[in-house]
Formats: C-alpha cells, structure tokens, sequence
C-alpha cells in the first residue's frame, strides 16, 4: 500500500510539474516568427507580416522576404518603399534579375514614365536576361507617354510573338487615337457658333450653343432697328459674351474630349498588362 | 372667334403645367429628421478686382433669384459657384468665358446624363479645372471616381 501511494504521489508530481505539462516551444523564436509572417503575408496582412519579417531580418540577412516586403508594399501601393527594398537586391543576391523586372514593373504602376526612359539607359539594368523585361515596359511606357512612338519593327523583335499580336493592335491605336484638333474646334466655332461643340462630339451643346447666340443677335438687331440702344447694346454685349464662351468652350470640349481618349487607351493597356503581369514570370513561392 | 380659342387654348395650357405641379407638392413620408439649412453668407470676396466684381453680382444673384428660386441648378458647382470659382482660378476675362460656356451648356435641353457623372444628390459634376485649358489638370480619375 506504501508503494502504491508512493507512486501515485510520484506520478502527481509529474503532472503537476510544469516541465513535464508544457512542450519546450519558444513561439517567438526566428524560424517561428518567420513563418507566422508568412501566414499573415499570405492572408494580405501585409503591415503585421512586415513587422515580424524586420525582426528576423534583424538577424538573419534574407534575400526572399526583402522580395516579399517590396511586393507587399506594392501591393499596398506604397510604390516608393516596393522600390526602395528591389533596389537593395540589384547586386549580389539570387533575385538580382527578378528584382529589376520588378522594379520596371513597379514603375510603369506608379506611372513613373519618364523613370523608365531614364533608367533603361543606366548600365545596371542592361546585364544579358534582367534587360528583357525592363525593355519591355520600357517600350510599353512610350505607348503611355506623349512621346514619338517607336519604328513598329523593333517591338517585334522584343516581344514575343504572343505578346506582338496584342502590343501591335494597341500601337497602332494609339497611333491612330481619333483625337480632335484644338485649334479645329475653335475656329468652327468662331464660323458657326456651336459648331465646335458638333465637331467633338456634343451635339445638344452645339445646337443650343447656335440657338443661344442666334436668339441674342436677332434680340441686338431688333433693338438697334427700333432705336432701344440701351437695350441692343446691352443684347450686343451678351453676344459677344457668349459667342466667344462657345469658342473658349468648343476649345476646352476638344481637350476634355482627348483626354478621355486617351483615359479610355491607358485604361485598355493597363487591363492587358494586368493581365499578363507586365511580362514578369509569376512566382510559386510568395504563396504555397 | 380666333381670341376666344387662343385664350381657351391658353389657359388649357395653364392647367396642364399647373397639374405637374401637384407633383411637386404631393404629400411626401412622414420624417422627423429636420432639413439642413444651408444659410447664405453674404460676403464681398476682396481677394482680387475681378473677383469683387463677381462677388458683388453672386450676392445680387442670391439674394434677388437664388434664395426664392431654390436649388435648381442641375450641376455641381452651381453655375454662380462656377463662376467665382473660375474667376478665383484663372482671372476675369477667362472666367467669364468659362461661364458663358456653362450657361450655355446648362439651357441644354438635350443634355444627357451620359456626358457628365452623375453624383448621389443627382447633380452632375462638372469641375471648373476640366475647363482651364491645362491639360495636367484634367484628372480623370477623379472625374470617373464621381460617376454613380
């Protein structure tokens, strides 16, 4: 009986006894940090997931979550910290060309165009593969731009043929945009009031444009024929007032009106370039 | 003969515009929520000459029209607003021929809500920037953004 007791004391003591009760797991260790920031990464908590990720880098020098930091930052359309962090990864690190694809592409989505034509010439981006990509968006983002378009040849020789069949059709829209001219708008507008408006496409503007001076030059006309001066003067003041609003308006309807052609082809490249991820391969190991 | 049918005519008229009116009286939900009032301040704006003078005559405009007319104007800004602010933006003379094209694209009868964005209030928004003849002021997505 002494025994007995003995062991189930014994056996109590064991229970109770913390070191036996609870496994040894340091939850804050680095390997663990780790990977519960890459949960929260992949769960798009982006903020927490950086957070963790900057303690273990604080110890550990990791090339694939300084990667994942850039793109995350992207993601949350923090455009300069994403390049910041690509460009700490040009020189020696295993994603050198992933991370001059990435960052062209991160440019081309904080519609830093005139970035892209600048440093397409720096030597550091020119290195055998890493300059397929970059040059690219690089031709993409003349298509963006209001620069000269490039000769349609070198596009083929750049991208592949997949990806010609589509960048041609967009060249050569935008080659072809139907923009209006300014100065058209304006001088139709000055021959016949609203006629400007017509030519950009704002038809009810132009015809009741036309009806509005009409009606206030017949009203001057009138006035001056039976003698009201005041009143024909006042009639003449309006007309003139609202014959040169038309072609100040006519003008600006021209502006408005390539503007949203323009809008509606950026708008157009963007989905397609969404689409194939700006030519920059897609990744297995951010998310598996 | 002729008068008789013109004023039998005439105040036909009078009753099939007076009857749309009943729509604009019709008894509306009960609501205890009181209505904002949205208090006119006159003030003469003596930033500038030429905005003196506008503001002097939006004043006028207010306290003569606006203030019994009611909140008709179908864009946001109002024309008057439209004004003061282009006159703000640019200067007199090409603030003036800023609101001679609003005016004149507000008497539209053929205006569609397709060619403005529409914003909750049912006004259609038609910013002062979109007409200053900078094309770097032209942001459209801002403008897409308002489109209901």
């Amino acid at each position: 009986m002494k025994i007995f007791s003995t062991v189930i004391l014994t056996l109590l003591l064991l229970l109770v006894n913390n070191d036996f009760g609870q496994s040894k797991v340091n939850l804050f260790s680095l390997q663990n940090r780790k990977k519960f920031a890459d949960y929260l990464f992949c769960n798009k908590d982006y903020l927490r997931a950086f957070d963790e990720y900057k303690i273990y880098l604080s110890e550990v020098n990791n090339d694939t979550i300084k990667f994942k930091i850039a793109l995350g930052f992207r993601k949350m359309r923090r455009y300069g910290e994403a390049l910041d962090y690509l460009k700490s990864l040009f020189f020696n690190s295993k994603f050198a060309i992933q991370a001059r694809n990435e960052y062209f592409k991160t440019l081309l989505m904080a519609n830093k165009i005139n970035a892209i034509r600048r440093y397409i010439k720096e030597p550091i981006f020119i290195t055998g593969d890493s300059l397929k990509v970059p040059l690219k968006l690089f031709y993409v983002a003349k298509m963006f731009g209001n620069t000269n378009l490039p000769d349609s040849n070198e596009l083929k020789k750049i991208f592949t043929p997949e990806e010609y069949s589509q960048i041609d059709r967009f060249y050569w829209t935008k080659k072809n945009l139907p923009l209006k001219s300014l100065t058209k708008a304006g001088i139709l507008s000055a021959l016949i009031p609203g006629l400007g408006k017509i030519y950009t496409q704002n038809y009810g503007d132009g015809i009741t444009a036309f009806l509005f001076t009409a009606a206030l030059g017949t009203l001057a006309y009138a006035n001056f024929k039976a003698r009201h001066k005041f009143r024909a003067w006042l009639f003449s003041g309006l007309t003139a007032l609202f014959y040169s609003g038309n072609i100040y308006g006519s003008v600006a309807s021209a502006q408005i009106f390539n503007a949203k052609i323009a809008f509606d082809f950026r708008k157009k490249l963007k989905l397609y370039l969404e689409k194939v991820n700006y030519f920059v391969p897609q990744y297995n190991f951010i998310c598996n | 003969m002729m008068k008789a049918i013109l004023i039998l005519a005439l105040l036909l008229t009078i009753d099939i515009t007076a009857q749309t009116d009943w729509q604009r009286w019709k008894a509306s939900d009960i609501t205890y929520r009181t209505a904002p009032q949205k208090k006119v301040i006159f003030m003469l704006d003596s930033s500038s000459f030429g905005i003196e003078i506008v503001s002097a005559f939006q004043n006028a405009y207010y306290l003569l029209f606006s203030n019994y007319d009611g909140d008709n104007c179908p864009f946001n800004p109002t024309c008057s607003h439209f004004f003061v602010q282009a006159v703000k933006a640019t200067n007199i003379l090409q603030g003036a021929l800023m609101f001679a094209d609003r005016f004149t694209r507000d008497t539209n009868l053929f205006k569609t809500r397709s060619q403005y964005p529409v914003e909750k209030n049912g006004k259609l928004f038609d910013p002062i920037y979109f007409y200053e003849l900078d094309l770097k002021n032209i942001n459209l997505k801002n403008y897409f953004s308002a489109w209901k």
